[in-house]
């Protein structure tokens, strides 16, 4: 056997059923479309050609069977059902299995389809067909005939593999390939590995224009200027065009989801409808490869453990249909892709329940964990929660290897469920090989690289304004950055580089970044240069670090570090989650602090404030998340209902909330209470004048901060206050 | 030995190299080449084990040190060698003392590992090997390189 050729036949004969399995899902939808059943007939027929050639008769003889099916369905004689779909969807399955073969060790296997033929002849008879039960008897023989006469053309044509078998159908049959050829002369099939190696020089060659450029800069010959200019237009052609080359659109993946989705649900005795948008989004070959199986694993999650019932789906007023979408889109450096299923959302309370089970935390750690990071313990090595361990998605090996695939590639997973509504669990690939602009920066000594689309702004501040514009709340510092005040990472200190954060230099430079948890600002040494950098990834055993993202090599040979802004932004929740220790921290510092005050304005201007001592973060919630509990108003917060309390309304002067509720969350010996202002004023050291003690509930009294009447809050007051409201 | 030279077709290459007093060997396949020096960009809230990372040839691998790696006694030297090893798709740069002689091993002189091994060298080495008189650990890559890299103290 000619080994090119059969190679060339196998890849075709791939695509062409994946084709068919794309064709046979449209067909049940719609049993009777001609264009669709011609489509499908004419893949079938190529493979079943192709075979003689080969010498590939097991193969030939199921095509052969297959095609008879097809061409009585084209032809009118009978209509689709079930057990016709069923045994399509078998003999696809029988032709991969062959191809597979092949393709192992060149031989057509040893399993045996005579079932299958047998199956695919007995469903080729019209009498058994539902809607044949009307046609009167004429009809019914001219159909045996026509049966009988296809079949011995067949089994004559069997025995000469290179006759073309039916005259007239053929003629249009070749028609219509030749016109397909002329598209398939467009395109080439090249070796992955030739244009691996294009690709690593393409990024060798931006390195050295790299270069070149940082030379020439300082130089001032005209026509060198001019060529290095050429030099860098066309790199930068070049680097695109090869690029172009690798990335394929993510319905390669995604065509093969249809099928894999039906036969699951099927399985499971569910249904489910699989929706995708974005299969246009172009990725990286590598990384097609590597979410096929995560993606998978995902899906069939959704519908053995997401997606109810339907007698659950019905109870919960829930449509018959479970419904997953599918989306991907790009979102700069990176592709984001959404599984998102209206199912039944994550079992929180089992997932804790098992995580304790399994020692995988203690009792301590959860309960300090809000819903999400219980729900996200799911990625943890040895877990499953599936009560009964299902073929469909395996044991407990599942969500951890899903994100070591993912993270190996160097992406990222997130999940986010509401109960009783769905899950949605979001896939974050970068663009492999990306070549992106970013500030080069310094800090301690160390050069970084800053993505230019996570940088909103450069901000440098003189020692004496930074002081008097950061506030510390809790253990956080603030900058007061156009009135808004914005949390502030230190890098060197962050990265343990330079243990103390007071700033070096008479000037101050801020980055400020947008990452997935807001806004902050970065203090930094030193900014550099703009420039664009070739993206590597760290090697597996730094991959982990969740402050850098990548490396790059700089102009002179050099290495800097790139540094991922959403891990750095999680230093600011992690730093709040030592509230405990802050409170204690605060309360021993209470002496000095005594004066010190927090003001703000609530309810139609006025002014209130109350010490910082008794503050322990400052909250932003959309009006949306707040609820009732009885005849308080509360909102979820940490994993627990944090009791609301407006302080417009003791004011008796309260304002109609839209909008976001800007709260600040006041402890009181570890209970806590959010007091709902209209925003946040300063934050004052001041001996408080003209005390005007007494006054309406939960106010001390008035006093003069910055020069105007403030009310001040009595913190302990409002805690008992809302004890008793509440009716505890 | 003369003996062992009739056996061409069966012996295996090692590298050998040095660590403090004592030598290891890896297998030849597994090494891509030996470097005598490299400049090494430190990485911020990495564990000690990760020295820093090298720019070879344009490609950005760690630099791992080798008896940190391996919890071994003594520390490498400030001018260690460097031995590129890969598993698979990947490279590292592994610091050595000094780097030996390529051995030929038959493979009678293969011996399994004895059970006194610490756990981390039992799980980074594949066997003995005996040559020219000393019993050597010849070191298995894919486990030295399937380490957590963050600094966890």
């Amino acid at each position: 056997m000619d080994t090119d050729l059969l190679k060339e036949f196998l890849i075709e004969s791939t695509e062409s059923l994946d084709k068919l399995d794309q064709l046979f899902l449209e067909l049940e939808n719609n049993p009777s479309d001609k264009d669709l059943l011609n489509s499908i007939f004419r893949n079938i027929h190529t493979i079943k050609g192709t075979c003689g050639f080969l010498e590939l008769v097991k193969l030939e003889s199921i095509a052969h069977k297959g095609e008879n099916l097809l061409d009585s369905l084209r032809s009118g004689r009978f209509n689709l059902d079930q057990a016709i779909s069923e045994a399509l969807f078998e003999l696809v399955d029988a032709i991969r299995q062959i191809l597979g073969q092949l393709d192992a060790d060149n031989t057509e296997g040893t399993a045996d389809y005579s079932k299958l033929e047998e199956k695919l002849c007995a469903l080729n008879d019209p009498t058994r067909s539902s809607t044949a039960a009307d046609k009167n008897e004429a009809e019914e023989l001219e159909k045996e005939f026509q049966r009988i006469l296809a079949e011995n053309v067949a089994r004559e044509a069997g025995k000469t593999p290179l006759l073309v078998q039916e005259n007239v159908p053929v003629e249009a049959e070749q028609i219509e390939s030749k016109k397909q050829s002329n598209a398939a002369d467009l395109s080439l099939r090249v070796d992955l590995h030739l244009i691996d190696s294009l690709l690593n020089l393409v990024s060798e060659l931006v390195l050295s224009r790299n270069q070149i450029l940082q030379i020439t800069k300082n130089m001032n010959e005209g026509s060198l200027t001019r060529a290095t200019q050429r030099l860098d237009q066309i790199t930068s052609q070049i680097q695109e065009g090869v690029m172009k080359t690798r990335m394929q659109p993510i319905k390669n993946v995604w065509n093969k989801l249809p099928r894999m989705v039906r036969d699951v649900a099927k399985a499971c005795g569910k249904s489910v409808v699989l929706e995708t948008s974005g299969e246009e989004t172009e990725l990286d070959k590598t990384v097609i490869e590597a979410i096929k199986d995560p993606l998978t694993h995902i899906l069939r999650n959704s519908i053995d453990h997401g997606i109810e019932s339907p007698e659950k789906r019905a109870a919960a007023g829930k449509s018959g249909d479970g419904l997953i979408k599918l989306e991907a889109c790009q979102e700069g450096g990176f592709v984001v892709i959404q599984v998102t299923d209206d199912g039944a959302g994550l079992n929180t309370g089992r997932i804790k329940a098992k995580a304790l089970e399994k020692n995988l935390v203690s009792q301590v750690q959860i309960s300090r964990m809000s819903d999400n990071e219980i729900n996200r313990l799911v990625f943890a090595p040895g877990f499953s929660t599936a009560e009964s361990v299902t073929n469909i998605s395996g044991r407990g090996v599942g969500m951890d290897v899903v994100r070591s695939s993912i993270e190996s590639i160097g992406g990222s997973i997130d999940l986010s469920s509401v109960s009783g509504k769905g899950t949605c669990l979001k896939i974050k690939i970068p663009l492999t090989l990306a070549i992106i602009p970013a500030l080069l920066v310094k800090s301690a000594g160390k050069r970084f690289a800053i993505p230019q689309n996570t940088l909103q702004e450069l901000v440098r501040v003189t020692i004496e304004d930074f002081t008097k514009s950061t506030k510390e709340v809790g253990k956080k510092r603030f900058f007061d950055f156009r009135g808004k005040l914005m949390p502030l990472v230190f890098l060197n200190k962050t990265l343990s580089i330079d243990p103390t954060d007071a700033p070096k230099e008479a000037v101050v430079t801020i980055a400020v970044v947008q990452a997935e948890s807001g806004v902050f600002g970065l203090i930094i040494d030193e900014v550099m240069d703009n420039e664009e950098i070739v993206v590597k990834p760290l090697s597996k055993q730094l991959k982990s670090i969740r402050y850098f993202s990548g490396a790059t090599i700089l102009g002179d040979g050099g290495i800097a570090l790139i540094l991922d802004v959403n891990g750095l932004g999680q230093e600011i929740e992690s730093t709040s989650q030592q509230q405990g220790a802050s409170v204690e921290a605060h309360s021993e510092q209470s002496k000095t602090e005594v004066s010190e005050f927090i003001v703000l304005s609530a309810g139609n201007n006025r002014r209130v404030a109350l010490p910082l001592s008794n503050v322990s973060r400052l909250e932003e919630f959309e009006n949306a998340v707040l609820e009732m509990a009885g005849e308080q108003c509360v909102v979820q917060y940490r994993g627990t209902l944090l009791p609301l309390i407006d302080i417009g309304s003791i004011l008796h002067s309260a304002k109609d909330r839209t909008g976001n509720l800007s709260v600040v969350v006041v402890h009181s010996e570890k209970k806590l209470t959010g007091l709902v202002v209209d925003s946040f004023i300063d934050i004052v050291t001041e001996v408080p004048g003209m005390e005007i003690k007494g006054g309406k509930a939960g106010i001390l009294g008035s006093a003069v901060l910055q020069g105007k009447v403030t009310d001040l809050i009595d913190v302990q007051a409002l805690f008992q206050g809302g004890i008793n409201a509440s009716g505890e | 030995m003369p003996a062992e030279n009739s056996f061409e077709e069966n012996l295996t290459q090692h590298v050998s190299f040095r660590m403090g007093r004592e030598e290891f060997t890896i297998n030849v396949g597994d090494v891509q080449e030996i470097l005598n020096s490299a400049s090494l960009s430190q990485v911020p809230t990495s564990s000690k084990t990760i020295r820093g990372l090298i720019n070879l040839r344009g490609q950005i691998i760690p630099a791992i040190d080798l008896s940190e790696r391996l919890q071994y006694e003594g520390t490498i030297s400030e001018q260690p060698m460097i031995v590129v090893v890969r598993d698979g798709e990947e490279i590292a740069a592994l610091l050595v003392d000094e780097v030996g002689d390529v051995l030929s091993v038959d493979p009678s002189n293969y011996e399994s590992l004895p059970p006194t091994l610490s756990a981390v060298l039992s799980k980074c080495s594949k066997r003995i090997i005996r040559s020219q008189s000393k019993v050597m650990l010849e070191l298995d890559v894919k486990a030295i390189l399937d380490f957590d890299g963050r600094d966890n103290a």
